[in-house]
Parts: C-alpha cells; sequence; structure tokens
C-alpha cells in the first residue's frame, strides 16, 4: 500500500484550494465574456459584426421581418440627468442598421458626469442585438444646463428567434463621480 | 507540518498530561477539539434558536411590534448565518473530528496542529459576528445572501457587513483548513486492512463532505473578497455603476452555497446510515451503492447552483438545464432512501431515541426532497421562489434533514464521548417536541409561500395570518423541546450514570472501532492499532 | 416502553398528520384559482409533479411507517441479514429517472410558454425604488408612483422590470409573475389577466429596511374602463 506522505498530499490539496479561489477571480471576466457571447443579462453584442452577417446572408435572403423595439431609460437616484430617444418606439427590420438619437439634457445648475449602462430584454433577443454605435460606450459630461443629442446605431441579426416579436432597450444612467453626495429621493428620467 | 508521513504517535501535547482550561487551551487531541467544536455550535444553535423564536414572535401576527423593521433584518440575517456556517458546519466538524479518527482506527487527525487551529479561529469569526450587532448600524441586514448592490458600501454603510465578511473568512478559511486535515487523514491514516470498501459509511461521508468544501468554499473567499474590496478600497465587481455586475455575485454566492447544502447534509446522511444499521440489529442496505449515491450528489451538487437564480433573467437555455440538473439530484438521494428503508426492513427494531431521530430524519427530509423536486421544475420556482414555500423547504432539508440527523448522531455517541449515559425519557420527549413543533412550524409556511408571503418581511398582510399562527405556536413548541434537550444533556453529563464501552449492544456486523474502546476514549484512542479483517 | 405510551405516539402521529391534512386543504383550494394564462400552465405542470412524486413520497412514508411499527424488536424473534439486491437497487435508481425525465417534458413546454413574448397590447415599465415601485406606460407618458398599477383585462401587458438602487423583485401570485429587477439590467415578463378586480402582491427580494412595506396592488379594469382611466391620468399629468 503506497500513500504519499501527509505533507505533500496536503500541499497537493492546497493547490486545489488556490485553484478554485483564483476560479473566483476568473469569473469576472469569464462572465462577462459568457453574458455578452450568450446576451445573458441583456449585454449585447458589443461593436459591428457585418462579417457573420454576411455569412448568414449568403445562406438564405435578408428576411423584411419587422420587430418592434421599445427604449427605457432610467437616471440614477441623485443624478438631475433628463433623456429619451427621438422615436418611442421603432419597427426595426431584420438585419437593416435603425439611426436613433437620444438627447440628454441637465436640469441641474451643476456639472454631471455619467456613464450609461444598456441592457435587451428579452434574453433569447439580446445575444442577437448588435450595438454598432453608442454614448454608452464611453462616459458623458454634460456643462450646467447643458443639452446634448448623441447618435445610437443597432441592428437585428437574421438569427433573432421567431419568437421575439418586441424587444427593450434600456438605459440606466449612473453618476461617475465617486465623490458624489449621497442619494436624494428619485427624480423621473424621461 | 507536525503529523510527517508516519501515523503520529505521542505528541507533545500528550508527554505532559494538562488539567483545568490549559487542556483545553492547548490542545491537539482530536477529541477535545471535536467536543469544543460541538460546545461552539450549540452555542450558536442557542442564539440562532432564540433570534428564530424572536422572529416567529414578531410575525405570529400581522403589524406587530416586538421587532423594528431593521432589526428583524438584522437577527433574520443573523439566524441564517449563524445556522449555516457556526453551528451545522462547526458541529458536524466537530462530531467528525471525534469520530472519524477513531473509526478509521488512527490515533488522531493526520495535522493535530491545524486541528486546533481550524477550531480557534471559529472564536474570533464568531466573536466578530455577534460584536457586529453592538455597533453603529447594528449588523448586516442583507440576509445569509447579501446580495449587491444591498451589501455595497452606499446602502450598508454601517461595519455590520464588513465584519460579516471578516467572520465568514475566518469562518471558511477554518473549514478548508479542516477539510485538508480530513481528507489527509481518510486518505493516509486509516488501520491496515481498512481498504475503500471497508470504509465505514459516516467516514465516507465526511470525506466526500470534505472534498466539496475544497472546491467550493475557495469560491465563496473569493467572492466575499470582492464584496470586501468593493466596500472599502472602490473596486466595482459587483457594482452597476462602475460596469460590474451584482447577478454574478449571485452565480459566485450560489456555485459555493448550494454545494454548501450538501455540505450539512451529507455528514448527517452518513450519521443515519450508522444509527440505522445500530438499531435495527441489520446490516446497512446497499453500502456501495450509498457511497456513489452520496460521490454522486457531491458532484452534481455543483451543477445546480442556478437553480436559486430562475428570476433573475438568466438565459432561458440555462434555466432548462439548471431544472433538469437539480431534477437528477432526487436520483441518488432516492437510492439512498430506499436503502434506508431495506435497512430497517425485516430487522428488530429498538425505538431509542437515537433511532427515533433517524427515523424522523427519513419522515421529514422525504418531505424536503419532494418539495427540492417541485422546485427544480422553474415554472413552479418562479412562482414559490424567494416565499415562505422555499423557507418551509429548506427547513425541511436542514432542520428536518441536518438537525434531526445530528441529534440523532449526538444521541448515539453522547455516551461514547462523555462517557455518561443520557436521559432516555427526556431524550424521547425532546423527540416529539422537536418532530411535532417542527412540522407546525413549517408545513403552514409551504401553504404561505404558496398564497405568495414573500420571505425576509418584518411585516405581512392579514391574509396570511392564521398559517401564522400556527407556525408560531410549533415554534414555541421547539423552543420547550430544545429546552429540555439541553437540560438533559447538562444534567447527564454532570450525573448521568456511567457508559460501558458499548451501552447500545451492536450486532458484529454494526459495531464500528469507537464501540471497542472504552467510553470515553482513552488518549490516542487504541493501546495497538486494531487491524481489520 | 409500554404498549399504552406506544399508542399514545403514533396517536400523536396520526393527529399532526390529520391536522396538516385538514389544515392543508383550503390553502390548495384557494391557491387554485390562477387569473393569467402563466399562472393556469404553473398550476397545471405542479400538479403534473405533485401525481408524480406524491406516489414516491407516500411510499417512503409508508414503508418508513409500516416497518417502525412491524419490525420491532422481540425476544425470539432475530433480524433478517439481507444486506444487498442489485435488481432492486438498479430499479429504484431507474424508476425515479424515468420518471424525472417524464415530468421533464411538461416543465420544458411550460417554460418555452412563459418565455415566449407574444406582442403586446401595453407595455408598462416597472422600476423598484428603495421602497416603493415606479410604473411607466411610455405608450402613454404617463409615470407615477406609489399608486396601483392599472392595467385593462384581457390584453396582454408586457412588463420591463429594472431597479434604480438595489435588487427588488416583482412577484404578484396570483399572475404566476415574478421578475427580480436589478439595476443597470432590464429584464422582460408579460402577463394577460383574464377577469377584472384588484391583485396584490409585495416585493419579493430583500432591498433593505422596509422590504415587508414594499406592497404590490394590481387593478384589473375593463379595456373601456381603462381607456378613462388613461385619458384622466394623462390630463393630470
Amino acid at each position: 500500500m503506497k500513500r504519499p506522505s501527509n505533507a505533500l498530499l496536503g500541499i497537493g490539496i492546497c493547490a486545489v484550494v488556490l485553484l478554485m479561489f483564483s476560479f473566483a477571480y476568473a469569473n469576472v471576466p469569464l462572465f462577462k465574456l459568457f453574458c455578452q457571447r450568450f446576451g445573458i443579462g441583456g449585454s449585447a453584442q458589443a461593436g459591428s459584426k457585418e462579417e457573420t452577417w454576411e455569412q448568414s446572408s449568403a445562406t438564405g435572403p435578408m428576411s423584411d421581418r419587422t420587430v418592434q423595439v421599445k427604449f427605457m431609460g432610467i437616471a440614477a437616484s441623485g443624478l438631475p440627468v433628463r433623456f429619451g430617444p427621438s422615436e418611442p418606439t421603432v419597427e426595426a427590420q431584420i438585419g437593416k442598421p435603425v439611426h436613433l438619437e437620444y438627447t440628454f439634457t441637465n436640469m441641474s445648475d451643476d456639472s454631471v458626469f455619467f456613464r450609461a449602462v444598456h441592457s435587451i430584454a428579452p434574453v433569447e433577443a439580446a445575444r442577437e442585438f448588435q450595438l454598432m454605435q453608442c454614448f454608452c460606450f464611453d462616459d458623458q459630461a454634460l456643462g450646467p444646463r447643458q443639452s446634448i443629442t448623441l447618435p445610437v446605431y443597432f441592428a437585428l441579426s437574421p438569427r433573432t428567434p421567431p419568437n421575439v416579436n418586441e424587444l427593450m432597450l434600456s438605459y440606466q444612467l449612473f453618476p461617475r463621480d465617486p465623490h458624489r453626495a449621497l442619494p436624494v429621493p428619485a427624480k423621473e428620467a424621461n | 507540518m507536525s503529523g510527517g508521513s508516519h501515523a503520529p504517535s505521542m505528541t507533545d501535547a500528550h508527554a505532559k498530561p494538562r488539567t483545568g482550561i490549559s487542556k483545553w487551551l492547548f490542545t491537539t487531541d482530536h477529541k477535545l477539539i471535536g467536543v469544543m467544536y460541538v460546545w461552539l455550535g450549540f452555542f450558536f444553535f442557542a442564539v440562532g434558536g432564540l433570534f428564530a423564536l424572536l422572529l416567529r414572535t414578531q410575525l405570529a401576527s400581522p403589524g406587530l411590534h416586538v421587532l423594528k423593521p431593521e432589526v428583524y433584518n438584522q437577527l433574520m440575517s443573523l439566524h441564517g448565518t449563524f445556522m449555516i456556517f457556526f453551528f451545522t458546519i462547526p458541529i458536524l466538524a466537530g462530531l467528525g473530528n471525534y469520530i472519524v479518527p477513531i473509526q478509521i482506527g488512527a490515533r488522531d487527525m493526520a495535522f493535530p496542529r491545524v486541528n486546533a487551529i481550524s477550531f480557534w479561529l471559529l472564536i474570533p469569526a464568531g466573536l466578530m459576528m455577534i460584536s457586529s450587532m453592538f455597533l453603529q448600524g447594528g449588523a448586516a441586514a442583507g440576509g445569509w445572501t447579501s446580495y449587491p448592490p444591498l451589501s455595497d458600501r452606499q446602502y450598508s454603510p454601517g461595519p455590520g457587513v464588513d465584519l460579516w465578511i471578516l467572520g465568514l473568512h475566518l469562518a471558511g478559511l477554518s473549514s478548508i483548513l479542516g477539510a485538508i486535515n480530513f481528507v489527509v487523514t481518510v486518505t493516509n491514516l486509516r488501520a491496515p486492512g481498512m481498504t475503500l470498501w471497508k470504509i465505514p459509511m459516516f467516514c465516507w461521508a465526511v470525506f466526500i463532505t470534505q472534498c466539496i468544501i475544497l472546491f467550493a468554499t475557495p469560491v465563496l473567499a473569493g467572492a466575499l473578497t470582492m464584496l470586501l474590496t468593493d466596500r472599502m478600497f472602490g473596486t466595482a465587481f459587483f457594482l452597476p455603476s462602475a460596469g460590474g455586475d451584482p447577478v454574478l455575485w449571485q452565480h459566485l454566492f450560489w456555485f459555493y452555497s448550494h454545494p454548501a447544502v450538501y455540505i450539512m447534509v451529507l455528514p448527517g446522511m452518513g450519521m443515519i446510515s450508522q444509527v440505522l444499521p445500530v438499531f435495527a440489529s441489520k446490516r446497512l442496505f446497499g453500502y456501495k451503492g450509498l457511497v456513489i449515491s452520496t460521490a454522486g450528489i457531491g458532484v452534481i451538487g455543483f451543477l445546480v447552483w442556478g437553480h436559486h437564480m430562475f428570476s433573475t433573467g438568466i438565459d432561458p437555455s440555462l434555466r432548462f438545464f439548471f431544472s433538469l440538473a437539480s431534477m437528477v439530484i432526487a436520483v441518488p438521494t432516492g437510492v439512498k432512501i430506499w436503502s434506508w428503508i431495506a435497512t430497517i426492513w425485516g430487522g428488530s427494531i429498538r425505538l431509542r431515541t437515537p433511532m427515533l431521530y433517524a427515523v424522523g430524519f427519513i419522515a421529514l427530509f422525504v418531505i424536503g426532497g419532494a418539495t427540492g423536486v417541485w422546485l427544480a421544475l422553474v415554472p413552479f420556482d418562479v412562482q414559490v421562489h424567494d416565499t415562505y414555500f422555499v423557507v418551509a423547504h429548506l427547513h425541511y432539508v436542514l432542520f428536518g434533514g441536518s438537525l434531526m440527523a445530528i441529534f440523532a448522531g449526538l444521541y448515539y455517541w453522547f455516551p461514547k464521548i462523555s462517557g455518561r449515559l443520557y436521559n432516555e425519557k427526556l431524550g424521547q420527549l425532546h423527540f416529539w417536541f422537536t418532530f411535532i413543533g417542527m412540522n407546525l412550524t413549517f408545513m403552514p409556511m409551504h401553504f404561505m409561500g404558496i398564497l405568495g408571503m414573500p420571505r425576509r418581511i418584518y411585516t405581512y398582510q392579514a391574509q396570511y395570518a392564521s398559517w401564522n399562527h400556527v407556525a408560531t405556536l410549533g415554534s414555541y413548541v421547539l423552543g420547550v423541546g430544545m429546552l429540555l434537550f439541553f437540560v438533559n444533556m447538562l444534567w447527564s453529563l454532570w450525573k448521568g450514570p456511567r457508559a460501558t464501552a458499548d451501552p447500545w449492544e451492536h450486532i458484529e456486523a454494526t459495531k464500528t472501532l469507537e464501540w471497542t474502546v472504552t467510553s470515553p476514549p482513552p488518549a490516542e484512542n487504541f493501546a495497538t492499532l486494531p487491524i481489520i479483517r | 416502553m409500554t404498549f399504552a405510551t406506544l399508542r399514545l405516539r403514533h396517536g400523536l402521529m396520526a393527529a399532526a398528520v390529520a391536522v396538516a391534512l385538514v389544515a392543508a386543504g383550503p390553502a390548495w383550494a384557494w391557491y387554485l384559482d390562477p387569473v393569467t394564462p402563466v399562472a393556469h400552465e404553473v398550476r397545471t405542470l405542479f400538479f403534473k409533479a405533485l401525481a408524480l412524486t406524491g406516489g414516491f413520497f407516500i411510499l417512503a412514508e409508508v414503508l418508513v411507517l409500516v416497518a417502525v411499527l412491524r419490525f420491532r424488536a422481540r425476544p425470539g424473534v432475530p433480524p433478517a441479514t439481507f444486506h444487498e439486491n442489485v435488481r432492486l437497487e438498479i430499479l429504484w435508481t431507474a424508476i425515479p429517472a424515468i420518471t424525472l425525465v417524464i415530468l421533464a417534458g411538461p416543465t420544458f413546454t411550460t417554460l418555452k410558454y412563459m418565455e415566449t413574448v407574444p406582442k403586446s397590447d401595453l407595455t408598462v415599465e416597472v422600476i423598484g425604488h428603495q421602497w416603493f415601485w415606479e410604473y411607466r406606460y411610455p405608450e402613454h407618458g404617463v409615470v407615477f408612483a406609489n399608486e396601483p398599477l392599472v392595467v385593462p383585462q384581457g390584453k396582454i401587458i408586457a412588463a420591463d422590470v429594472s431597479s434604480i438602487d438595489v435588487v427588488h423583485s416583482w412577484f404578484v401570485a396570483d399572475f404566476g409573475v415574478k421578475m427580480d429587477a436589478n439595476p443597470g439590467r432590464v429584464n422582460h415578463t408579460w402577463f394577460e389577466v383574464e377577469r377584472t378586480g384588484t391583485f396584490r402582491g409585495q416585493c419579493a427580494e430583500l432591498c433593505g429596511v422596509l422590504h415587508g412595506d414594499m406592497h404590490i396592488e394590481v387593478r384589473v379594469v375593463t379595456p373601456e374602463e381603462f381607456d378613462r382611466w388613461i385619458e384622466q391620468k394623462k390630463r393630470g399629468a
């Protein structure tokens, strides 16, 4: 009966423990990747993916199916920004890029800094949603009472599941300055 | 590290026997450490139990003001944390500590000093938890799950959550060190002749449990560290405002916490597999099947965490996968139940307290198992997720399962550990109070949950009142039962009649090694190491 | 242990079981009152699960009870000695496994049904705050908080759920709807209420001190009444 020494076995097990500890951290980038790949949590495919579309459009004609896209906007408590799209809803043709303007207005007399986080529901549509240009890719700043208009380009891939008839593109604005005062009672965005 | 590659012989701790307090403070003896684990466990059991009674008192009727909402949330969070991390896991580690080395024919654990460290880490951990209640802002109040952003600095500004995280870190470290120790002990220190298929079922259960700890607990440690740095050093792992994702915490937390359910219940199942044959005077049925199903539960247990997150908006195909995997768990669990029934079938059953608890375990665990299958079905889970139905389910698994098994094991090994006999009448009375009180408390929670009463609310709408009256009444019955238990144990420790080496009169086929030595066993357990044939 | 105490104990056990069953009756009856198609599906699935698992449950409980009552230690009656039976073990592994495969079928179809997003008649944005709900009707430009949600009967309502601060969960038991409100994310769900009335729900994810006070009230009205209400709201806003 040949058994490894206690110390050797113990060290081997410690390696397992360290491995699992780092596995937790490895999940931070992995989870992000996974979410983007599978659209979990409504993260869209960021950036242009024309090449994959050409492949799929080569196998079949681009459909004239449309999906209604709705928009939702939430500003974090205490962020005095009103924002909304140029149109309340869009009938997006599958495979055809959609252009949209979002207008942001600073309602306060101070400068504001914020970042928009986007999300798409339902999940199975999110993975086929291609966000090509978006203000949510960068931090944004608004001077006192300033109003700006920023473009959004997106398109739905031909693989959008047939049971998806409508989807929601939501933006939530979060203040970027970490030293902001704590939230005051909510103000409605939009 | 101490121990080395040979079985440890007389270590310095035993060279000059200590007395009084230093006997306990400086011991590296697995038996003394095991006993301290049990004491610590029952201390937190009493505290967590009192919290539960306070919670039930607040919920006795709608609109009561026994506890303020913020106090309710703190007590609710600490009740869960104490019962899981400071009672169930440590007390199972304690009983394992005491029994496993003797059952495999060893003189001690592989690393006796590491063993002592494992135990003593729990003291500062527990102190952190308890002291957090008295600091400004109070204890952590985000439930034992502490989902961010609620547990982030912005929404929980006080030191409570920080102390909660650090306390769990220490408890987790204690658990991991203990696991390393157990795995090495069972692998290397078995008596000559004890081949894999001769390891007693309880030792198998503890061994597999400790393997689960090795793979699961470090992930919790990682997640806790991220939460801590989010709170203290401005990282944003879970902060949506800075690109983090609160749902990632839920994934990591449940990646640990679902296996944690098996960490809490598998050793209990091992005890049941030990107790049933003894009191039926019949060999354990389907030993190999039980070992394989235990290992199977351990492995599949890592693939089902998503069923805690069916309503968070995870991918539909993932939902179906987690649903299937969670249903599959029922198969090895069923194998256990049927094997236990076959074990007592045709036996000569003596309904002593340990046996009552073992049989009660089966009766209650089957309920938790059935509701577990229902909860694996996504549409039904979405309906009752985060309602009292889940509270009922988890208490049928952890109270009806783990706690009943702990009592079965404790009554069974009490004479061995203390050298004295407990009072059988009081023990049986304790069982009936527990069994009836348990059902009165938790059975109505199924109905509350189906009617839509969410969990973790400090008061509720009038429509749930009647079931809550019953549940509160049941909790008081449980309280009385536990009082009987503590009285019985303390009195018997002090004045109980002396126990022989084998007070249960085991038949040859069920007699594990601890019953071949005196009660309590001598230092180093065996004069000469046994040889298993 | 005397026979009398034994009988007492079994009497107690039987009484406890009886009380639980009698008590369970009205709860189930109350529960069986679905008002949306999804809730109907969920309850049907639940009954299938109950039927498929109930047999095993009753079998296990009865066998335990019978074993304990029948195989008590008696002088002169030695215990049996069997301890394995491969055929039996294969059987009790295979039969539950097959049952679960059968159960997986309706689970999958119900899940698909819940997840299919029909074309909605009305969109409602549901936003969780500590500790109240904000509702928006984007098609009508109506926004309010701390008031009951009003929806038309027999129409498909799309609910897009999110949160402004911590995780909440929008839950109305009679609808079979529960959807987490995660900050920074939007989740989509839908419901179609078959009859008018007021339905109550509550936040189902611990969200801080007043989590227990975060109620939901949904008033389901006829489409005509809804149109009148929404016009009134628009004028009021």
